[in-house]
């Protein structure tokens, strides 16, 4: 029974290691650097108090809050206490899309190329790609917790204790190990690559999202996400263990569904099998219809996604008027009128911080949906397009079209999901107009990144993936560029570092003028390169 | 009919980067003709077809379909053309039906009885997903949908090779009646025997090169009949004659034997056997495979190479 079920998991987990091996070296360094890099740093970017006094106060506002976990009252502000304050929910989001993405791959992603099929007809268990995965995922959160926590102890930040520093070392990596398990689960239960990472995904999300919105409003009732479990640790101050075992238990749990799960299914498919559908469809009729089929899960997903997370941020906004009225200094020396006019202008300014949240976000879908174009070509559905009476140009606007369109929809719910929180949190909302220049000068943004990844498409498709890393580097320069006091001229090297005051200060129309004159001339020197381009096929 | 071919390739070449896919292909089609396109894997085939549907850029060369550039005027070529290509991949989360009728209406073709004859013929279900279709199954729809567009010129990359006998039945007989009803047809495949029953013309292509372009029974005049005899008299004298290949001798008995002959040759050696008083014959008709073998035996075998030549 034993050996029907898991043999040669040891050798399956060797081939998966030498194929994945570079993916796991990158998260790994990425993941490890990141946490020891800053830890080594800390001590010599905020040297003085009053640079520390600064970022403390930056932490402690909801808009930090929301983003990186909530921020300890009432303890000494060691470095390493405000090290673990940043780092660990963030870098968990992280350390659990990493697992979740090797995990997935790992198990339906080989089954979907057919690599099981190829390897169960010989003497390897039913079981074993299974836990194969989930040994690749255990070493792969091993190897950072041993990283980290050696990197740790060895810098040794002030305020730091050992406990705490193997503490801060595990957390992370248990939690990777559990949405690496979610991974595994939902892989066996839907029988899609894409829709298992769609799902897992989801989860990961909305755990960060239940945070988040407990953060801002009621800390203490944080166990609700496991994302919460990390922060009710007390890395460093209080050096909880038990939030550790809770982690554990529940992949343990977990793992054992997913067990449960691949025992019930067929190979190649999952828990909930795929249904038949209509014979006719009144909606298909060209490629641009073919793509919004085939988008359609995808679409919602992001619209009430980004439509959710405007919500959250703009049901806090009460939070922040309730700042100015908390100060006694304040509430004396201005009336009552003006004071709800310094509490709406406090919102307008944290709303310019947001504004890269929801953009970003905006972006992300727009450049994944441009770069289908790629994606569907190397799927074989370009060819399908292409020996029609279709012309490139007509190909190439469908896929780039929608792509604009979407990042501007998305865009567009997450402003609206922040007006709609704002209404219903502060008695006197902020007036819609300023939301509409947060979205007319994003939208801008958002069209100056589709115009470059169309010109990528047509002369270096290789290269496509490159702008969602600028794209990643653009959010972290904007949200913490207080943090990290970075200059003006800096964050201009984003589209969106042209316009951060918006909506505090009235739109500047030379600059998006030449921003969108910009993107016209992009998207046609596009259009010429992907006209006399080959087309590009598996 | 014979005014202006529907399809004109000359002198082809394609690079992709520094290897050289096409160097020099050369190929028509008329209407009412089928041309077997065949080669062995790799040799660039499917690429022939996508420059001639306009997907790849010629790097030398024309193509022309119905007189009109490939690359420039492809749209306009293509609503006159009806393509399935060698790996049918399909949107996953559409059914069968929904994908013919997508296919159909993107060429400007109407999904008529016709096409629900063919999804009867093909035995496809049509409600199920396409990612639940095996590749037989993919290519079905493909297939349908392209068998029941009414246009001029019919392209199929390897058609049949995920079909099961009878369907590759019924698509032998569906391109008879596009042939008998005057379209042309390019069919690309590996698979000799399927070329061999539908093609009117072969062009051989090796190594991004066409070797050779013919009727077939203009080729047959380079292939060898195989035959396998019994006689009361000894047979071992045949193996001198001239024309007489690959001579084996029953290793029981010297009246049984089995050996190929040169086409040209049949004659002169028939007349030796019957000398000999036949009890059994068989001969088994020249089949493409072995032309394809003097091909690939070239290297090898130089002696042949002489042959080869028109």
């Amino acid at each position: 029974m034993f050996k029907n079920n898991f043999a040669q998991t040891g050798r399956l987990l060797q081939l998966n290691l030498r194929r994945d091996w570079l993916k796991l070296t990158l998260w790994l360094l990425g993941l490890v650097g990141l946490m020891v890099g800053y830890a080594a740093a800390i001590g010599t970017i905020f040297p003085d108090e009053a640079a520390r006094e600064s970022l403390i106060a930056t932490l402690k506002t909801p808009a930090m809050v929301a983003f990186l976990g909530y921020f300890p009252e009432h303890v000494a502000m060691t470095d390493a206490v405000m090290f673990s304050g940043e780092m660990l929910v963030f870098m968990s989001l992280m350390y659990g899309l990493a697992s979740l993405l090797i995990a997935i791959s790992a198990t339906r992603g080989e089954e979907e190329a057919g690599l099981v099929e190829l390897l169960q007809a010989k003497n390897v268990g039913r079981h074993a790609f299974l836990l194969a995965g989930f040994w690749e995922v255990l070493l792969f959160n091993l190897a950072t917790l041993l990283l980290v926590g050696g990197g740790l102890s060895v810098i040794h930040m002030t305020g730091a204790n050992l406990s705490g520093d193997w503490l801060t070392a595990t957390l992370p990596a248990a939690f990777g190990l559990l949405f690496g398990v979610v991974g595994l689960l939902l892989a066996q239960v839907v029988a899609e690559t894409r829709s298992a990472m769609a799902s897992s995904l989801a989860l990961l999300g909305l755990a960060y999202l239940v945070r988040m919105s407990i953060d801002v409003s009621q800390p203490s009732a944080n166990w609700w996400s496991p994302f919460g479990w990390l922060e009710r640790a007390g890395a460093y101050y209080q050096n909880n263990w038990w939030p550790l075992g809770l982690l554990v238990l529940s992949s343990g749990v977990l793992f054992a569904g997913a067990f449960w799960a691949s025992d019930a299914r067929d190979l190649g498919a999952g828990l909930i099998a795929v249904r038949n559908g209509r014979v006719k469809s009144r909606l298909l009729r060209g490629p641009l219809t073919a793509l919004i089929k085939t988008d359609a899960r995808s679409f919602w997903s992001w619209l009430i996604g980004a439509l959710i997370i405007g919500l959250m941020y703009g049901s806090i906004f009460n939070t922040l008027a309730d700042m100015i009225d908390s100060n006694p200094m304040i509430k004396q020396t201005i009336g009552n009128q003006t004071r709800q006019q310094a509490g709406n202008q406090v919102v307008v300014t944290f709303m310019a911080t947001l504004s890269i949240v929801l953009v970003t976000i905006a972006v992300i879908r727009a450049l994944f949906l441009t770069n289908r174009l790629y994606g569907d070509g190397q799927l074989g559905y370009i060819e399908l397009f292409a020996a029609k009476p279709i012309g490139r140009i007509r190909l190439g606007a469908t896929y780039v079209g929608y792509a604009l369109i979407n990042g501007w929809l998305t865009l567009g719910a997450g402003v609206c999901g922040l007006y709609l929180g704002n209404v219903a949190v502060l008695p006197q909302p902020v007036a819609a107009k300023y939301f509409w220049q947060m979205f007319g000068a994003n939208s801008v943004a958002v069209l100056v990144f589709v115009a470059v990844a169309a010109v990528l498409l047509a002369f270096a498709p290789k290269w496509r993936h490159l702008l969602l890393a600028y794209a990643g580097i653009g959010f972290v320069l904007m949200y913490f560029r207080n943090i990290f006091q970075l200059s003006d001229q800096v964050v201009k090297v984003v589209p969106y570092g042209w316009f951060k005051n918006i909506p505090q200060q009235p739109l500047d129309w030379s600059v998006l003028g030449v921003m969108i004159g910009l993107s016209v001339i992009l998207l046609a020197v596009a259009a010429w390169g992907y006209r006399r381009r080959d087309q590009i096929f598996n | 009919m014979t005014a202006q071919p529907i399809l004109q390739v000359k002198h082809l070449r394609k690079n992709f980067g520094k290897f050289t896919a096409l160097s020099d292909v050369s190929l028509q089609v008329n209407p009412g003709e089928v041309v077997g396109f065949i080669g062995p894997n790799g040799a660039g085939k499917s690429t022939t077809i996508r420059t001639i549907l306009g997907m790849l850029k010629a790097d030398g060369g024309t193509v022309t379909v119905f007189g009109q550039d490939a690359w420039q005027d492809a749209v306009n070529i293509h609503e006159r053309l009806a393509y399935v290509p060698g790996d049918v991949y399909l949107w996953p989360n559409f059914t069968g039906g929904q994908t013919i009728d997508l296919l159909l209406k993107m060429s400007g073709q109407q999904h008529t009885p016709r096409t629900d004859a063919l999804i009867q013929a093909f035995d496809l279900d049509p409600a199920k997903k396409n990612s639940t279709y095996s590749k037989g199954n993919r290519q079905k729809v493909a297939l349908i949908a392209a068998l029941s567009s009414d246009v001029d010129f019919y392209i199929f990359d390897e058609p049949t090779s995920g079909l099961d006998p009878l369907n590759e039945n019924i698509f032998q007989q569906e391109v008879a009646r596009l042939k008998a009803a005057g379209k042309a047809i390019l069919l690309s495949s590996h698979i000799l025997s399927e070329v061999e029953k539908m093609g009117d013309t072969i062009a051989i292509i090796r190594q991004g090169k066409i070797i050779e372009v013919g009727s077939l029974t203009q080729m047959r005049h380079l292939t060898r009949t195989n035959v396998t005899v019994t006689t009361q008299g000894d047979l071992a004298s045949l193996a001198k004659l001239t024309g007489v290949h690959n001579f084996h001798l029953s290793a029981h008995q010297t009246t049984r034997a089995t050996f190929a002959v040169d086409s040209e040759a049949l004659s002169p050696v028939l007349q030796a056997v019957a000398a000999l008083t036949v009890t059994n014959l068989q001969i088994a008709p020249p089949a493409l495979e072995d032309l394809f073998m003097r091909y690939y035996d070239q290297a090898a075998e130089p002696e042949v190479t002489g042959d080869v030549q028109k």
